[in-house]
């Protein structure tokens, strides 16, 4: 693995050309000996930051940098001024330690997508072995007969073992079914991921023998919230799927391997009948042995590959095993990947901002001790001395901003691994190695920022203010002050403001995404509806999943207080599918842009008493009817928004749509023909957005397709009740049917809901931030100038200048930069909303919004205006 | 009579650097390698840029030569600057090593 390349092209920039090539190869070699030493991450970093040591040494070879001489006097030095500004030190040291919160916890978030490391001792070397078939260039997991012969000994491998993923129920002592994936493992397993149990003991390979009683190891979830961690659950009885099973051991919750089980079995293999190429899949794992690398335990697998094919070339012509790593990252587009890892360099610029707000702070407050600057001049002091001065107070600002932003960054991880990405997978747990604690390498990265604005904070100020200093002297000594405002902290209030315009404004939308699917109508109140999905389990048939699923049908809508049950492949209010139709003789609306004539709608499959179970009558036409239910479905209703959307409020009935695609977003659609729409019915919550997809379909439901559906009850009587009725004839039904979301209607929403409500929340935090800065910016600057301005406000107001003039002429430069901010973050907010689709004029509301956000910032002048207006014309032309 | 000057006297930096120098050999000896041996040796962390001043620093005294080496692959195909320690240089780290066992000699530290 080459050094980084950005690394190897900064030294070729800075150095001369024979020196850059002995240089790069240093690195290099030095970089691939880390590699091989502490992975790839690791020497990532090291590599990068040695980099950063070398750009020094090469810069101050070039311009002769000054050295900085630091003593403990200028770190006390800067604690005290700290103490004396505490709000500049809490809006300084508040506003970077949430800038390196979100830096150092995006970066971690970045790592833990694109780079996972599997959290298990020595977890790099623990691999997957692939086979894949290179004919016809698909993955093969039918590889039992491989990995029993691989098993008996490998020189790079070692601890083989193998397993496969099963969807059960489980039924504990409590009575309450819970549906679970369980893994299916060897007993070599456990060995190889060196994980040990905190109760009882993990599987062995007598477990694994046909004639042995059913065992099962749990995670430590399921035993403190299901067993309330009885240290003398072993031996316990739970029922897996419907097999009496004894309970043997117990693993900690950091455990979930290979992904997100939290409960194991043991994977039976029969060494005798298992033939080449054929019986169970499974994925067969392994760990490297000790100084092993990935290309030698290919080089092993591609001999035993070949091996395999001489002595089965039937099945294993094509056949060819390498390995991968277990942790994977979900993105695999290298695009997108570059523009995730990408995101870290824009929360390093927003740190770069904030950074530069607070320097601003920091120049504004240095401006005060212009004169004590001056004279420490004159009297000797050299112009690093007072670098470092200001170096020092940056850098104990900063600390207390690293400690206090990583503090809050790992309360962030905690949240957003435990929270938010929970809520947004649908509430299913993470991957194992998706772990909440801010990593090392993270916390070496939230250093970097502080480092890199401590040198924004502390350095810009101290040239700005030592810059010309000679002729400041004469003219801080002849009564007038040199320092102004330059180019550069005038951009960076208008950057300021113009975030506080956008930030609280992206809040907004988010918030308004979530009023919208809060007042999603469907017609009927969604809390009378008990909702659930049932799904097949591995081991089952579709057949019995069909019987199993009507006869629970049924026996639901016996139910007392169960007033009408419907299966459809989607619910209103959950996420229904959006796909591309084309309809004949063209459609009236807007269409896909991807597609010629096509139209992006929304999509269900229903049973014929879906309607009357949610209480729509048909409002042209007719409904779906039990002859519709056919082998090639022939018929659709559609809504009213399709009506309107799709075919421009002409008459529905009678045309004809045809699906672009058969399956996509977890649904199945008829085969591609035309479809005659026989009703339209009203619109029932099939998409929260205000576009084409709200148009919909629904076509008839074949369960005969389908691993999973939902199943919907109107329930008039008691809520609860009809949910335990629903549950205990589940269980009866077959305890092997698996069910889960059992709720109210009304709670679909609630998991997208928590999500957006956490962005929300998030974003008021970062707006808060936003318009503390800008307003301490405003008010240092317009503090500063009024400070500069003494002497000419004196002599102004002294020759009769009316106050208002005056407040007018200070007012001015802050005025301009208020409103250019405002101007500008109006036009950014105006872009945003266009790029996620919000259509956003110039209402009174929009108006009104910009006018308060001016008002607010023009707050912060209120107090220096004041001061200006009470300065006593003799006073100030004493003083001077 | 021109005086034969008295040989240079080493910082301690450089002298770990000389000596390594000299350990490593003529085809061995270049900052990386450098570098690693004294890390390996005295525990402490070693920064290459530190290693490149120094080496300028003692090439400029005339207490070492450098030269390129052949391109290697796993340099990615760049050449190594090898290091030598001139006459002086092996004399400088004999003066040094002196200095220093006759100033603890018999100090109990």
């Amino acid at each position: 693995m080459s050094a980084p390349r950005w690394a190897t092209a900064l030294l070729r920039h800075l150095a001369a050309p024979d020196e850059a090539d002995v240089l790069i190869g240093d690195l290099e070699e030095a970089h691939r000996a880390r590699v091989a030493r502490r992975g790839a991450v690791v020497a990532a970093l090291l590599t990068s930051l040695e980099t950063a040591d070398v750009t020094l040494m090469l810069l101050r070879k070039r311009v002769r940098l000054p050295r900085l001489g630091l003593s403990g006097l200028d770190f006390k030095l800067g604690v005290r001024m700290l103490v004396r500004y505490p709000v500049l030190t809490l809006v300084g040291s508040g506003s970077l330690a949430l800038a390196i919160a979100i830096g150092s916890t995006v970066f971690a978030f970045i790592s833990l997508m694109l780079w996972p490391r599997l959290p298990l001792p020595d977890g790099d070397q623990v691999v997957i072995v692939q086979h894949h078939d290179q004919s016809a260039n698909t993955p093969e997991s039918r590889v039992v007969a491989d990995f029993l012969r691989w098993r008996g000994g490998m020189a790079t491998l070692g601890d083989l073992a193998a397993g496969r993923r099963r969807a059960r129920n489980i039924r504990m002592g409590d009575g309450i079914v819970e549906p679970i994936s369980v893994a299916e493992v060897t007993a070599s397993t456990f060995a190889m991921t060196r994980v040990a149990p905190i109760l009882g003991r993990t599987l062995t390979d007598a477990d694994a023998i046909a004639a042995a009683a059913p065992v099962l190891v749990i995670g430590e979830r399921i035993w403190r919230e299901r067993f309330a961690a009885d240290p003398g659950l072993l031996g316990a009885q739970v029922l897996v799927s419907d097999v009496p099973t004894a309970v043997v051991g117990v693993m900690p919750a950091a455990f979930r391997f290979p992904s997100v089980f939290e409960a194991w079995q043991p994977l039976k293999l029969d060494d005798a009948t298992v033939k080449p190429r054929a019986g169970m899949g499974i994925t067969i794992w392994a760990r490297m042995k000790p100084s092993v690398t990935p290309a030698q335990a290919n080089a092993e697998l591609a001999v035993l590959s070949a091996q395999a094919a001489t002595d089965w070339p039937a099945t294993h012509a094509h056949l060819i095993a390498d390995v991968q790593p277990v942790a994977f990252s979900e993105i695999g587009n290298p695009e997108e990947r570059t523009l995730i890892a990408f995101m870290n360099l824009v929360v390093a610029l927003l740190v770069l901002v904030v950074s530069g707000n607070v320097a601003l702070l920091m120049f504004a407050r240095a401006a005060t001790r212009e004169g004590e600057i001056v004279v420490r001049t004159a009297l000797g002091a050299s112009r690093s001395r007072l670098v470092g001065q200001f170096l020092a107070e940056a850098l104990v600002l900063s600390t207390i901003a690293t400690i206090a932003g990583l503090a809050l960054g790992q309360q962030a991880m905690n949240w957003g691994v435990n929270t938010f990405t929970r809520a947004a997978n649908g509430g299913e747990p993470m991957a194992f190695w998706i772990t909440s604690t801010l990593p090392p390498i993270s916390i070496a990265y939230g250093v970097g920022l502080a480092l890199m604005a401590t040198a924004v904070t502390g350095i810009l100020p101290a040239l700005k203010m030592t810059t010309g200093i000679s002729s400041r002297l004469r003219e801080t000594t002849a009564g007038a002050g040199g320092l102004k405002f330059g180019g550069v902290w005038t951009a960076l209030i208008v950057a300021q403001i113009a975030a506080t315009v956008t930030f609280p404004a992206i809040a907004f939308f988010a918030k308004a995404m979530a009023w919208q699917i809060e007042d999603q109508q469907i017609g009927v109140p969604p809390e009378r509806y008990l909702s659930a999905r049932l799904g097949r389990a591995s081991d089952m048939s579709q057949a019995r999943f069909e019987t199993d699923v009507r006869r629970l049908r049924e026996d639901l809508a016996a139910v007392p207080g169960v007033a009408r049950v419907a299966l459809a492949d989607k619910l209103p209010l959950t996420w229904n599918g959006h796909y591309v139709i084309e309809v004949d003789e063209g459609g009236q609306g807007p269409t896909d842009e991807d597609f010629v004539n096509g139209h992006l709608i929304s999509t269900a499959a229903v049973e014929p008493d879906f309607f009357a179970a949610f209480e729509t009558a048909p409002i042209a036409g007719r409904l779906l009817t039990p002859a519709d239910y056919v082998e090639t479905p022939q018929v659709v209703v559609v809504n009213q928004s399709f009506v309107q959307k799709v075919l421009g409020g002409r008459n529905a009935i009678g045309r004809h749509l045809q699906y672009k695609s058969r399956s996509g977003d977890g649904q199945i659609l008829p085969e591609q023909r035309w479809l005659k729409i026989v009703g339209v019915v009203r619109d029932m919550g099939m998409a929260v957005e205000p576009s084409p997809k709200t148009a919909g379909a629904y076509f008839p439901l074949r369960l005969g397709d389908l691993g999973s559906v939902m199943i919907a009850a109107r329930v008039s009587g008691d809520m609860t009740a009809a949910t335990n009725a629903f549950r205990s004839i589940a269980a009866r039904t077959n305890p092997a049917l698996r069910v889960s979301d059992v709720q109210p209607l009304s709670l679909v929403t609630a998991n997208g809901l928590r999500t957006i409500n956490y962005v929300v929340r998030a974003l008021s935090v970062v707006s808060l931030a936003a318009v503390v800065l800008a307003l301490s910016g405003i008010y240092a600057v317009m503090s500063f100038a009024v400070s500069r301005r003494t002497r000419e406000i004196g002599i102004r107001v002294a020759l009769g200048s009316k106050p208002s003039r005056v407040v007018l002429a200070i007012l001015r430069r802050p005025l301009l930069q208020v409103t250019a901010g405002i101007g500008f973050g109006g036009v950014l907010t105006f872009v945003i909303a266009r790029l996620i689709e919000i259509k956003l004029g110039f209402s009174p509301a929009v108006i009104g919004y910009l006018l308060v956000m001016l008002g607010v910032c023009l707050l912060a002048c209120v107090v220096p205006a004041r001061r200006a207006l009470n300065v006593d014309p003799i006073a100030a032309l004493r003083a001077e | 009579m021109t005086k034969i000057p008295p040989p240079a006297t080493l910082a301690g930096f450089e002298l770990l650097v000389m000596v390594a120098a000299v350990r490593l050999g003529a085809d061995e000896a270049h900052p990386v390698s450098i570098a690693a041996d004294i890390s390996e040796r005295t525990g402490r962390i070693v920064r290459r840029a530190n290693v490149y001043m120094t080496l300028q620093r003692l090439e400029d005294k005339g207490l070492l030569t450098t030269a390129l080496g052949d391109a290697r692959p796993e340099r990615g195909g760049k050449p190594r600057r090898l290091v030598t320690p001139t006459r002086e240089g092996v004399a400088a780290v004999r003066a040094t090593m002196a200095a220093i066992h006759a100033m603890t000699r018999g100090v109990k530290i």
